[in-house]
Parts: C-alpha cells; structure tokens; sequence
C-alpha cells in the first residue's frame, strides 16, 4: 500500500458555473449551474485521485 | 447545523471523486463563488469570494486533526492556497513544523498572508511554487529546496536549493480557460515524487498537466490520457 497524501485547503470553494456569457445589468437566463468543488487545495486532490493517489483533502467547510 | 448548507455539498462532491474528506466545521458558512466561463474568451469572468471568518478554537481543531492525519502514513503534506482569514495566516508555519518534525516533507502552493507567514517559520517548506506576482510578495525565497517560478503560458523557472536548475517550457496550445493551471502543475509533480521519479520527469508531467487543463473550459478536471498528450512537446532545459 503507498504511501498517503494530505492536502490543507483552509479556504475551498464551492464554485457555481455557468457555461456561456453573462450580459451586466439585465437578467441572464441560463439552463442551471454546474457546482464544482474548487480552491486550490482541492483541485491538487481531484488530480491527485483521478491518477490513483490515495489522498485526504482538510481545510475548514462551514456547513454540516 | 453550523455554517449553513454550503460545507455539506463540498464534502459530498469531494468523496465523489475518491477523495477522503476531513474537513472541520466552522459557524462561517464557507466562500461559494460564481463563474463565467464563454468558450470565445480565454478567461473566465469570475466572483470569488475571498474568504470567512474562522474562530481561535476552529483553527485549534484544524491544528490538531492535521496532527492526527499526519499519523496516517503520510508520504507528503501540501498546504494549498489562501487562508480564509487573518487568524489562519498564523498556522502555516506551525502547520509546516509540525511536518517536518515528523519526517515528512511539506509543499507550499499560497499567495498574500498565508504565503508570507508560511516562508517565515523555523522550517521552510521543501518545495514552493509561486507565480511571478506572488514571488515578488516575499524575499523569503533562498531558504526553499525546490522553488518553481510559474508565468502563465510562459517557462517556468525551476530553482534547486537556491540556483537555476531547469527551464520548463509548456506546449503551445489554444488556451480556453488557464483557472487551476497552477494546481494541475502542483498535482503532477506530486504525482511524480509519489512514483519515484527522477525531477526532469516530474517537471515534464507537471507541466503537461497543466497544459492540459488550459485546453479545457472547466477547472482541473484533467485525466490521465489528456496529460499524456502532451508529454512529448514539453522542452525541459538543463541550466
């Protein structure tokens, strides 16, 4: 078994995006959002599964 | 509940992708941001918070299940990105100790506070990889073992233990989206010093990582086959 990796994010993000352009000052109507984890410690740990790293991400998610 | 709903989508969306969550609870709900991203344009439009508010006992907890994960046959420890408030700032350093006191080698990937608390403990991280804008935030920088000096779509400088080692040139590629080329890159060279690679094989499968996922419109959603197209046209140059 390898060895782990631990990843600190204090501060992730949850990411709402919206594939396409946003006009400023009128309302966008638009399909729905994709919500993505981000931050940069979480994008280093998605990487690092999706290659067959055994990871664990910690930081600080407000929000049980 | 503390902190809303917010850290509950995070989680689930984390182990999703076979990633094990230890993420500790704060009252704060945590930063939810938007972004834009037209395939016409070769940045997204974003709105990003830039952080919350943690408390003293918030970042004890934190402190303390780092200590205990370390326990867990951890073969390296990366702190990744921004404290999501002043009082954070403070833990780098500890954080970075605390590894290294127990053998195990310490990344540093930060900007703004946590970056200039980070390079000013006892212990230095083993490897930093600033951009250009957050290099010139500290000239704290001669202490790192391995230093990798970002610029977009420009070479990165590699710096080994103080001196110019390697010259890293991406591949010319369309660019569409360059949010998360940094932690792409991040990823590749662990993924290489996790599979014993010598340092011009790590570079090169770093820098094809996040060439890959400046190819893309989404943020570090790269695979294993993306990355790999792009191995060959990386230049890695000998200083």
């Amino acid at each position: 078994m390898s060895k782990k990796i631990l990843v600190v994010n204090a501060n992730p993000l949850l990411n709402l995006v919206h594939e396409g352009t946003i006009e400023i000052g009128v309302i966008n109507r638009v399909k729905g959002f994709g919500m993505h984890a981000e931050g940069k410690g979480v994008n280093v740990a998605r990487i690092l599964s999706r290659l067959g790293e055994n990871v664990t991400v910690t930081g600080f998610a407000g929000g049980a | 509940m503390r902190g809303g709903h917010s850290g509950a989508w995070l989680r689930e969306l984390v182990i999703e992708e076979g990633i094990t969550e230890a993420f500790v609870e704060t009252d704060a709900p945590m930063r939810v941001g938007f972004m834009a991203a037209p395939s016409q344009f070769d940045h997204p439009t974003t709105l990003l918070p830039t952080g919350f508010e943690v408390k003293d006992d918030e970042c004890a907890t934190l402190f303390q299940r780092i200590t205990d994960l370390l326990t867990l046959d951890v073969g390296l420890m990366i702190i990744s990105g921004s404290v999501p408030c002043h009082s954070v700032a403070a833990y780098y350093p500890k954080m970075i100790e605390l590894a290294s006191l127990r053998g195990i080698p310490c990344w540093l990937d930060a900007h703004g506070e946590g970056l200039i608390e980070g390079l000013s403990g006892t212990f230095p991280p083993i490897l930093a990889k600033p951009n250009r804008e957050e290099y010139q935030e500290s000239n704290n920088w001669k202490r790192i073992p391995e230093l990798h000096i970002t610029d977009g779509e420009n070479p990165v400088e590699v710096f080994l233990a103080g001196f110019p080692a390697f010259r890293v040139r991406p591949p010319e590629i369309q660019q569409i989206n360059p949010v998360g080329c940094g932690d792409c890159y991040l990823g590749g060279l662990a993924y290489g010093v996790m599979q014993g690679w010598d340092i011009e094989d790590r570079l090169r499968f770093a820098s094809a990582a996040g060439t890959a996922n400046a190819a893309r419109q989404d943020v570090a959603q790269i695979n294993r086959a993306e990355i790999d197209r792009y191995l060959e046209t990386v230049k890695v140059e000998r200083l």
